[in-house]
């Protein structure tokens, strides 16, 4: 659950909402819907969204039908993580403007974001519907489809966000990402590109592409693009992390011993790398340091099945063959098939 | 400039003196004249001495090519062959080159008297090289005995190079194809070990520690499949008698034995009298249940033969000397059981072989005599001898040693599989289980984890002593955990997934069964008698025995059968098991305490090996082995009256389980009556599911319900 709701929280620019609709021209002496209108729009650019909604609220007291009014409250709402209030504003939105494009698409966020995942589909496809260039209701049609392992459904979802709009830089990366999951990774490779020419700063899309090349097991191209990826955001311990990985796969063990000490530096509850440093340690016959490194990713993340397992290979190289076996049968329960294949030392 | 260049020089002319053969000429030592002469005394004394035993060497060595058609291969064949001799020319020969150290025959001389006395070092090998600098044809032997001391400490490209030099030199003669062919093994070997060098085997090699071990020798460690036994030979000074072998001043051999308690082997216990006697008494098999001992003794003809002895409660039996059909009047040396007990696998030097030590086997026939040896052939036979044969108890597996076949050198461990009515090519077990030098005499426990055998390894605790060898199958691979931002406006990374390889699995298929027997009533220990049946066959294939002071039992069941297991004793009901092993089955042990009904009346047994058709009355035709054991019980004890009841799951309304239960109880006393059990001592009563034993709530607890069982009735 916990996951779910992680996933399900935007960042970037992308997230930051957009109001609807330009200042409205009003007389200055009257006391107008539209003034108070006007200034939640300035409130609400100002990050100020409790002050935004009175002002909205007072338009709507005003003048019952102000459509947008409701739009941009609905917003203000939404800013504020008030998705009942928002998505009942959006509906009074697309009840006076059944072809409201935007305010089926801020629903649409807006259930996505209380993982109502089927009525945020919906939303989307309603707004792609009235406006087939909407690129970003595209994009978060293809988000939900990725997230539900539809990945050739995304595929199609993120080509449509891009035809809409062709320097739309997360949909590439997004649909690389897609095609990696399908198991295309040359093509995935390619949209990482494109990605990165559409936006050569996104730190992530490196990092992906990295990943991508690594998969491909051309450890050096894998090597630069992380590389790129840590240049472009420093404390990138992901990024560490993968590059410690295709070191390590590159059999640069002291290399890669850096990069996931480094990840470790930067975050130090980061279980993965702890995990990952251990297989360095067994490489390099420090099982020791290995059990040790497993130990402390284990005290991080209890049910973490393939700490339990590199735990196990390196008890057995310390001649703790009864340790070993209780490792693998542990990572066996917790879903890893491999320590089947590993109960020999049980015997 | 000029002093760094006047010492380049004489480092120089120096390192030139070095390479050049100085001859024990006095015109060479013109400023040295007394010393000189007794130098010169020395190096004749020690020459005529070293080439009084070299005589004798080259002659046994041709001797040895003309009766085996090949040179010897490994230095077990030769090993301290006039060493007396040489070893009393080595003082004058170190004497003589401490005055001159650069001559070529001197160094020679040095390097194979160092060689041929003790091979596990790397002396000799500084004096055979310089002598090979000093002149290359000091002797035509040099390169190739160097070539065999690289071979012995690994240096495989050096070793190469020299067999090589060796090659190109010999002569054409009658003994030119034995010694072009000699080499040619060699420079194979050299390949084979560099190969296998370079993909080592995953193991622990460890002393088994100074309990089992003594400052004496310690080799020819057996182990029964569930490793609980462990027998060796040792010469150490509390041997039976305490006396010494005026051969080679070392104690006679006797046979230890140590049980495991708790993952940890016992002290080994001297196994005494009878089976060791004040004479060599040494391992030469035991049985994969650990009852019954194979002893190698030569107590006058045979050459060395092979005995038996077997465990009776706490003492083994005296030795009794195996037939002829194994014994010859060559030697036999080793032995071990196929897993049933049918046949026996052994090691022998009789003529009519492939070589001159061959692994034959013998077939036990229906009186329980060994019949006669048949040679295993290729490609398990070479011309080069065989030795230390060993089957695992999974009824496929053999281990053996040679030294043909992709040795490295000397005796190799070699592994093949049984598949098809053939033996697979051997595989060579590699490094680092395997060396240069002689390895032999390994056993393997049932699971295929451990081995065991015996080394001279630097760092033990005196001559031979017994390691233990973890082998820890192909490398476990790791995994990485990593993760991606591969959503751009999700925050969360998503992890990525690994594919798991697939990864050869290490243990051998078998089941053993093992166990305590004994009486249910006061729980006393029994010696039974247990049967092994093959229930697609209905065939009995083994035959075990219980211990009769212990109640012990251990029944080997190699993977890919249904089995029968009938356990019988005097005066008591017998019990059957049912053991269904796939062939996909790993090892496994499974503990099975048994305890047997003495025959009194209410006493009641399910008959497990009686199978029906689907829900029909019809037996089946492997119920046949259970059903005669009932007909014998009941011949065996002709006053015996029993009730035959059958009984169904919950599954089907009672009616129709009341009839088929009736049915089937008749079925089963119908058998019996036609195998001639009178009718009135039968009765047969269907109990539909009235009387469960489980309950009715799993598919496994079901079955266990739908029984047919027998109760004695009056006796």
């Amino acid at each position: 659950m916990r996951a779910l709701i992680l996933t399900s929280v935007f960042i970037g620019s992308f997230a930051i909402a957009k109001a609807q609709g330009d200042t409205v021209k009003v007389k200055v002496e009257d006391n107008s819907p539209e003034l108070f209108y006007n200034k939640g729009l300035d409130l609400f650019k100002a990050k100020n969204y409790g002050e935004a909604v009175n002002e909205f609220t007072k338009a709507i007291g005003m003048k019952a039908d102000f459509e947008k009014a409701f739009y941009n409250r609905g917003l203000s709402y939404a800013e504020m993580n008030k998705g009942t209030e928002a998505v009942n504003d959006f509906n009074k939105s697309i009840e006076l403007n059944p072809n409201a494009d935007y305010s089926y698409y801020s629903r649409g966020e807006s259930m996505y974001t209380q993982s109502q995942k089927e009525k945020a589909y919906a939303d989307f496809s309603k707004a792609v519907e009235i406006n087939a260039n909407h690129a970003d209701a595209w994009y978060k049609r293809g988000l939900i489809d990725f997230e539900n392992k539809d990945y050739a459904k995304a595929i199609e979802d993120y080509n449509k966000a891009v035809i809409a709009k062709p320097d739309f830089a997360y949909a590439y990366n997004d649909r690389a990402s897609a095609k990696m999951e399908s198991g295309n990774t040359d093509a995935a490779i390619e949209d990482y590109k494109n990605a990165i020419k559409a936006n050569p700063d996104m730190a992530f899309a490196h990092n992906n592409l990295g990943s991508a090349y690594r998969k491909l097991k051309n450890y050096d191209a894998a090597i630069t693009a992380y590389n790129k990826a840590i240049e472009l955001k420093k404390d990138y311990y992901i990024a560490y992390n993968n590059r410690g990985s295709a070191k390590m796969e590159k059999l640069d063990f002291d290399g890669a011993l850096a990069d996931f000490t480094k990840a470790i530096e930067l975050k130090g509850d980061y279980a993965f790398a702890y995990n990952n440093r251990s297989t360095v340690n067994f490489k390099k016959k420090n099982y020791q340091a290995a059990v040790g490194d497993c130990n402390k990713a284990i005290m991080l993340n209890e049910n973490y099945g393939e700490a339990y397992l590199n735990s196990g290979i390196a008890k057995e190289m310390l001649k703790d063959f009864k340790g070993a076996c209780e490792d693998f049968k542990k990572a066996a329960s917790l879903g890893i098939d491999r320590a089947k294949q590993y109960f020999d030392v049980c015997e | 400039m000029k002093k760094l260049i006047t010492i380049l020089l004489t480092v120089l002319s120096a390192s030139l003196f070095a390479q050049t053969n100085v001859e024990f000429d006095k015109d060479n030592f013109k400023d040295r004249k007394d010393e000189f002469k007794e130098a010169r005394k020395n190096f004749n004394d020690g020459k005529e001495l070293f080439e009084k035993g070299m005589a004798d060497y080259v002659a046994y060595m041709n001797g040895f090519a003309e009766e085996n058609g090949y040179y010897p291969v490994s230095r077990r064949d030769y090993f301290h062959r006039d060493d007396e001799v040489f070893m009393e020319a080595l003082p004058f020969l170190e004497k003589a080159q401490k005055f001159n150290p650069d001559n070529a025959k001197l160094n020679w001389m040095i390097g194979f008297t160092k060689f041929q006395h003790k091979h596990q070092s790397e002396e000799c090998i500084p004096y055979l090289e310089k002598a090979l600098k000093l002149n290359a044809d000091v002797d035509p032997q040099l390169p190739y005995i160097l070539g065999w001391a690289y071979q012995l400490h690994y240096k495989w490209d050096e070793a190469n190079t020299v067999y090589s030099m060796y090659k190109s030199k010999l002569q054409n003669s009658n003994i030119y194809a034995m010694q072009v062919e000699d080499v040619a093994k060699k420079i194979q070997e050299c390949s084979n070990g560099k190969k296998y060098m370079a993909n080592p085997q995953r193991v622990f090699i460890d002393n088994m520690g100074s309990h089992v071990n003594s400052a004496f020798p310690e080799y020819s460690a057996y182990v029964s499949a569930d490793e609980s036994v462990l027998t060796f030979t040792s010469r150490r000074n509390n041997s039976t008698g305490a006396k010494m072998d005026e051969l080679d001043h070392s104690y006679f051999e006797d046979i230890y034995i140590c049980t495991k308690k708790n993952g940890e082997w016992s002290d080994p216990v001297n196994i005494g009298p009878p089976v060791n006697s004040e004479d060599h008494d040494a391992t030469a098999g035991l049985s994969p249940d650990g009852t019954t001992l194979y002893i190698y003794a030569n107590h006058g003809k045979g050459g060395g033969d092979i005995y038996e002895s077997k465990l009776n409660g706490t003492s083994w039996s005296k030795p009794e000397k195996m037939n002829k059909n194994i014994n010859s009047d060559l030697r036999e040396t080793t032995v071990s059981e196929w897993f049933d007990g049918s046949k026996l696998y052994f090691v022998s030097e009789k003529k009519g072989g492939k070589g001159k030590g061959d692994i034959y086997f013998t077939t036990k026939d229906a009186k329980g005599k060994w019949g006669e040896a048949v040679n295993v052939g290729e490609p398990i036979n070479t011309k080069y001898a065989e030795e230390g044969i060993f089957l695992v108890a999974d009824g496929k597996t053999m281990y053996f040693s040679s030294r043909g076949g992709a040795t490295m050198g000397g005796y190799d461990i070699f592994k093949t599989t049984f598949e098809n009515g053939k033996w697979s090519t051997p595989e060579n077990l590699g490094y680092p289980v395997n060396s240069p030098d002689d390895d032999v005499y390994f056993v393997i426990s049932g699971s295929g984890r451990r081995g065991y055998y015996a080394s001279a390894k630097d760092g033990g605790y005196g001559e031979k002593d017994l390691y233990m060898i973890t082998f820890l199958g192909p490398e476990k691979p790791g995994m990485l955990s990593n993760e991606d931002n591969l959503l751009a406006c999700v925050a969360e990374p998503i992890k990525t997934v690994q594919a798991a390889p697939a990864m050869e699995i290490v243990s051998n298929p078998l089941t053993i069964l093992k166990g305590t027997i004994t009486d249910a009533f006061t729980q006393k220990p029994l010696e039974t008698t247990i049967e092994l049946v093959d229930n697609t066959k209905n065939e009995v294939i083994a035959t075990f025995k219980s211990n009769s002071a212990t109640g012990k039992y251990l029944v080997m069941l190699p993977s890919g059968k249904n089995y029968g297991i009938a356990v019988k004793a005097e005066g008591y009901l017998f019990h059957s098991e049912n053991f269904d092993i796939p062939a996909s089955s790993g090892y496994q042990e499974i503990i099975k305490d048994i305890q047997l009904k003495n025959i009194a009346v209410g006493s009641k047994i399910v008959l497990k090996n009686i199978f029906f058709d689907v829900a029909k009355a019809t037996l089946r035709p492997e119920s046949t082995n259970e059903l005669e054991r009932l007909v014998k019980l009941l011949n065996d004890v002709p006053t015996l009256k029993i009730e035959i009841g059958s009984h169904t799951d919950s599954d089907g309304s009672d009616d129709s389980n009341n009839k088929l239960s009736q049915a089937r109880s008749e079925s089963v006393v119908n058998y019996l009556i036609s195998k001639g059990i009178a009718k009135e001592r039968l009765q047969s009563k269907g109990y539909g599911e009235t009387k469960p034993i489980a309950p009715n709530d799993t598919k496994e607890n079901k079955q266990q319900n739908r029984r047919s069982e027998f109760e004695i009735l009056s006796k």
